[in-house]
């Protein structure tokens, strides 16, 4: 069986991009019978190879009464496999020359592995270990819970505006498991049992649910025949792997709130509901965005930073999620203003685009910024592997990797104005202030 | 876009036919693969010419991506800025925010609108963009470089982000930190250890902008880094054509001392409200120049205690075993003036001193225990893999161009790294963290709660916790004396309590009798003799081994000697006035202004619950500089700090003064006096005392 299970694999489909700028990135891409989807980009000009699995699981897949589950499974299977000892992960890469690491979002896990070249087996052995057999025991779950309540602490209760993602998106999403972010509840974490991380793991750490995402100092066709080896003879996952389905509603009222805490300076945060990336709109709200915050000259900074001298920094930028999203539009006021005056001067900057086209000169500003970006995108083995398993696992298409560019560029001054007034609705908006404790009793 | 290429057709083709037969020869899973032979590392070209004005350009082609970057790099030697403090942070904002020919909302539009970036700092000017707009971004550059506007209204809009920026720093226990460690290590009389304060935001002006712009911003000491798209002909001429004209000028060189390291392990601790986590760093000095012999070997130490790596001992242990962190590293910087040490972690309120512990033992095990082979392997590995890994972006060729250049390193620096990586042994990773390593020369800083105060305590050689404010000055939380409180009714009051002015000043002579022991290690016999009577004063002391005087002290108000087992030395200035001061009467408090030293109440301070009126004792002109600590309850000086800070050396004595005891008449001295200079502890303990008794006058001779 395991004969026949081995050379069994079924070559889904294999993709070639011819070159049609001098940075387009080619690229081999195939299923494996289990269901793995893998993608080999091959670049000689460093020795070295990025070996990356994207897992299918972000923290919108947990359960609500498990929230963080997703992040904590990231620190988790470093612990080890059936075949390697605790604390031997890290050893491994290390000895090799190599560096490893992994982070979730709300929508996808990521690890990867970058490596000298000639270690290409090893990134793909310890990977298919991890996929077939992690070693989930309680020792690994216990000394992680710490670790895990010591990152949030660092990065969420410690740091400066540190909760300001949790209470944006808090006060953002009403059903939608977005409402929560990926770092979690450590109490749901603590009441989590052995039972729990293992349906976890069975559920979502599964080959149909992954991409393994190559790119380097390969050769594609002994990089297939290794893959075959170590990843076929992992089983498929025969469990319902769960996505929520649910669709947060529209509102139709401004949400205001002010959060207090021991920051001085306030922030002003303002949210906007937006398409999910990759849809048509997403792009047009991209670029809408790029018009208020890309470079020194964009609107925001110009008008709220420059000009009135309101903040120590003002921009907008999407906060694009496979499901639809947001826009958070921000800014740091300077000492002395008040917020309310650096929120109005945000909102002129938005009315302004309301009513008015930008300019052919702006527009081909922001094309250039694009094509300029574009290019230095792919400039790391790391991101190009990245950007391979991203664009397979959210569109189902690695060649946007030289495509998405078309469709930004496709976008209009109309499209721009367009999207304004249509996501950038103050009903639906949601607007945070920041504010230090002792601005309560005032 | 074509599928199947005929190069995958074969590929597939060869695939089908050659896979039965490769995975005949199964994996075993249980044992780590092996790996393939290691591939060839190659280091990129780089150019290095000059320009006849002296600008040196360094060249490295690549062209992979269709974009050159230009970086023109500065290279002098650090400011101390003092009063201006701050304005070497806002300088490369200001000299982006417009030019001569174009406002900063038009020079802004042109770079963007290239879809380029442009970037300023104190030290460098750096352009990208598209090979395509190569030519327009230098125009940009150059205009910035040769016309910038200095305009008031940026310097203006700067200074109050600056300002902001401060306030919000305040509450980053990151920022706080890395104040605290400057200033520890390096002081603030070194450019290193400087902090900008609102007030020396506020006080700058264009001047001091244009001043130093002018001063610094010369090719002579420059560099232009130029990576990408383009060979080092094209990028030669380009230099010339825009930074040609470029005018060269002499630029001061300072070459700076090496601040004094602690002398013994000082707690300093920030407090911070509402603080979750402890943000902990252990850190000295060290002086080791880059690209120095044992530089490679030091980061190999570095590497195995807390570097990059994950398997570094303090992320196994503070981390993985433990469990008290989500990450703990070290650092070790070289640096051609001075560098330093760190080893760092944010960890929860409950396991700070815990955490401490474990670095401490960490810091200790690399100089006490030879690493295993195993490790050093390791880390050898990891590093090797680092550096190859590196050399995926041109920046790190170009990094190893320039560090040749302004480090003087030997041509083939790099080329030869990584032979010089592998013959790193275990003995020169003992011999270096032996020699740099200080585990009882280290500023044990802690940003956290006050909570976790009390547990630090025994981290400290004085068992003392040190606060310190945001900006890296010590704390001292003080509030107002009460109305018509002033120095000398505090002073008048210390008096009374001893006895009285007026008691006090009746006393002709005085003979102290007892013992000192200096560092907890020897004890020698004390003695003071003071006669205060006028026209005769003088004072006497000895320190003395099995009846025989080692040391002596005299003064009287013709002059002081001291002896120390040698001939008598003379006292004088400031060391001469001091002592007089002190010695010669026993309410010299109150006789501050004889000696031209002024008095000053600073107000009430509470240390560790027990409440001080402060007093201040200073002459600037010959550095007299000491505060009295009064308590309040009993009105008595129970405590001196006197300071004479240098950048050398930071000299601060604190003298307490314990166990007074009533001897008649109401009258009563302190028993115990504890100074506490530097490392160096010295207590001397009062057995008996004589009041007007008969004493030897001869023992006031001078010579």
């Amino acid at each position: 069986m395991r004969f026949l299970n081995c050379i069994g694999f079924v070559l889904v489909s294999v993709t070639y991009v011819s070159a049609q700028t001098n940075n387009s990135i080619d690229f081999t891409e195939y299923d494996l019978k289990n269901g793995l989807h893998v993608i080999l980009h091959e670049d000689h000009s460093t020795p070295i190879v990025a070996v990356t699995v994207m897992y299918h699981v972000g923290s919108k897949n947990e359960d609500p009464s498990r929230t963080g589950m997703a992040h904590f499974f990231e620190h988790l299977l470093f612990e080890g496999s059936e075949n390697i000892a605790r604390g031997e992960f890290d050893n491994y890469v290390e000895n090799a020359g190599g560096v490893l690491n992994a982070n979730t979002t709300q929508d996808r896990t990521f690890y990867y592995e970058l490596l000298p070249s000639n270690q290409l087996k090893l990134g793909l052995w310890l990977e298919s270990e991890r996929m077939l057999h992690a070693k989930i025991q309680q020792i690994g779950i216990d000394t992680q819970n710490e670790v895990v309540k010591e990152e949030k602490r660092m990065r969420v209760d410690n740091k400066p505006y540190g909760n300001l993602l949790e209470k944006t998106m808090e006060a953002c999403y009403d059903e939608h498991p977005y409402q929560w972010t990926p770092i979690g509840s450590m109490d749901h974490l603590d009441a989590a049992t052995h039972e729990d991380f293992m349906s976890f793991y069975n559920t979502f750490y599964v080959p149909n649910n992954a991409t393994l995402s190559i790119a380097g100092d390969i050769d594609i066709i002994s990089t297939i025949q290794l893959i075959e080896l170590y990843f076929s003879d992992i089983p498929r996952g025969t469990k319902e792997i769960y996505i929520p389905t649910v669709v947060e509603k529209t509102r139709t009222e401004e949400r205001r709130s002010i959060v207090y805490g021991k920051d001085r300076l306030p922030l002003v945060v303002q949210a906007y509901p937006i398409p999910a990336q990759g849809t048509p709109d997403y792009y047009a709200v991209d670029m809408l965005n790029q018009v208020l915050s890309g470079g020194a000259s964009s609107r925001l900074n110009r008008s709220v930073v420059d000009e009135k001298q309101l903040a120590l920094y003002c921009g907008a930028f999407s906060f694009g999620l496979e499901h639809p999203g947001l826009t958070l539009a921000f800014a740091m006021v300077n000492m002395g203003v008040e917020p309310a005056d650096v929120e109005s001067a945000m909102n002129e900057e938005v009315d302004l685009l309301k009513s008015e086209l930008i300019s052919d000169r702006e527009l081909k500003k922001l094309k250039n910024q694009i094509e300029s970006d574009f290019v230095s995108s792919n400039s790391s083995m790391a991101g190009i592997a990245e950007s391979l398993a991203n664009y397979h696992t959210y569109f189902g298409d690695a060649n946007l990797i030289n495509t998405e560019i078309d469709r930004y560029l496709a976008i209009t001054a109309d499209d721009i104005k367009r999207a304004a007034n249509i996501y950038y609705n103050p009903s639906s908006r949601v607007t945070i202030y920041f504010q230090h404790n002792d601005t309560k009793s005032e | 876009m074509k599928l199947f290429s005929n190069k995958h057709i074969r590929t597939l083709a060869l695939l089908f036919a050659t896979a039965p037969f490769t995975l005949l020869a199964q994996i075993d899973r249980s044992i780590a693969p092996e790996p393939g032979p290691a591939p060839i590392i190659e280091l990129g070209e780089s150019t290095v010419t000059e320009l006849p004005n002296g600008l040196t350009l360094i060249v490295v082609e690549n062209h992979r991506l269709p974009k050159v970057s230009w970086s023109l790099r500065l290279d002098y030697s650090p400011i101390l800025e003092g009063a201006t403090s701050g304005m070497l942070d806002m300088y490369g904002e200001l000299m982006r925010s417009g030019t001569t020919t174009k406002t900063k909302a038009e020079l802004d539009e042109a770079i963007d609108f290239l879809g380029a970036s442009l970037n300023a700092s104190s030290t460098s000017l750096s352009g990208s963009s598209l090979t395509k707009h190569s030519d327009e971004l230098l125009m940009l550059m150059s205009d910035v470089l040769f016309n910038p506007a200095f305009s008031e209204n940026e310097i203006n809009k700067l200074k109050t982000q600056a300002l902001s920026g401060l306030m919000a720093a305040e509450t980053s226990p990151g920022e706080i930190s890395s104040i605290l460690t400057r200033t520890l290590n390096y002081t603030h009389l070194h450019p290193y250890g400087e902090v900008s304060t609102a007030e020396s935001i506020e006080s700058l002006n264009r001047d001091d902008f244009v001043s130093f712009y002018d001063r610094y911003f010369r090719p002579n000491i420059a560099y232009l880094v130029v990576v990408g798209d383009i060979n080092p002909e094209e990028a030669y001429k380009m230099a010339e054509q825009y930074f040609g004209g470029w005018v060269k000028s002499d630029v001061p060189y300072v070459r700076w001392e090496v601040p004094a390291r602690a002398r013994f392990n000082r707690v300093c601790f920030s407090p911070i409200e509402g603080a979750v986590q402890s943000t902990i760093k252990l850190t000295h000095t060290i002086n080791m120049a880059p690209g120095s012999e044992d530089a490679i070997a030091a980061s190999v130490m570095n590497s195995i205690l807390g570097g990059g790596a994950f398997s570094g001992r303090l992320m196994q242990n503070l981390r993985e075993d433990k469990a008290f962190t989500y990450g703990a590293r070290s650092s070790f910087s070289t640096d051609p003036y001075v560098g330093s040490f760190t080893a760092y972690a944010d960890v929860r309120n409950e396991v700070t001193d815990s955490s401490i512990v474990e670095f401490l033992y960490e810091i200790k095990r690399m100089t006490s225990e030879p690493v295993d082979s195993a490790t050093l392997a390791l880390t050898k590995n990891y590093m090797t893999g680092s550096f190859a890994r590196n050399l995926e972006s041109s920046w790190t060729v170009a990094s190893f161009a320039f560090n040749i250049e302004r480090y003087d390193l030997p041509k083939d620096y790099y080329s030869t790294y990584l032979e010089k990586l592998a013959a790193v042994t275990i003995e020169d990773i003992q011999r270096i963290a032996k020699h740099h390593l200080k585990s009882d020369q280290i500023y044990i800083t802690c940003v956290g709660s006050r909570d976790v105060i009390p547990s630090l305590e025994k981290f400290s050689t004085h068992g003392i916790v040190e606060l310190f404010d945001a900006y890296g000055k010590p704390l001292i939380e003080r509030r107002d004396a009460a109305p018509g409180v002033t120095a000398e009714s505090v002073i008048t009051d210390h008096y009374k309590s001893i006895g009285g002015v007026r008691a006090l000043s009746k006393i002709k002579t005085l003979k102290k009798t007892g013992s000192i022991e200096i560092g907890g290690a020897m004890t020698l016999g004390y003695s003071q003799i003071n006669c205060y009577r006028k026209g005769a004063r003088g004072a006497h002391r000895s320190f003395s081994m099995s009846g025989q005087e080692i040391i002596t002290n005299t003064i009287t108000d013709e002059g002081g000697v001291e002896a120390q087992m040698s001939p008598l030395k003379a006292m004088e200035g400031s060391d001469l006035l001091r002592n007089q001061w002190s010695s010669l009467s026993l309410t010299y408090l109150l006789e501050s202004e004889d000696y031209g030293i002024s008095t000053e109440l600073l107000g009430i301070e509470n240390i560790n619950g027990v409440e001080y009126h402060v007093v201040k004792f200073s002459r600037t002109d010959i550095h007299i500089d000491l505060t009295g600590y009064f308590e309040l309850e009993s009105k008595r000086l129970a405590m001196t700090k006197e300071s004479t800070s240098t950048l050398e050396q930071d000299m601060t004595s604190t003298t307490n003064y314990n166990n007074y005891i009533d001897l008649g008449d109401g009258i009563s001295f302190p028993m115990e006096k504890v100074s506490i200079t530097g490392i160096q502890r010295m207590s001397i303990r009062i057995g008996n005392v004589e009041i007007d008794s008969e004493i030897d006058h001869t023992k006031f001779t001078l010579d």
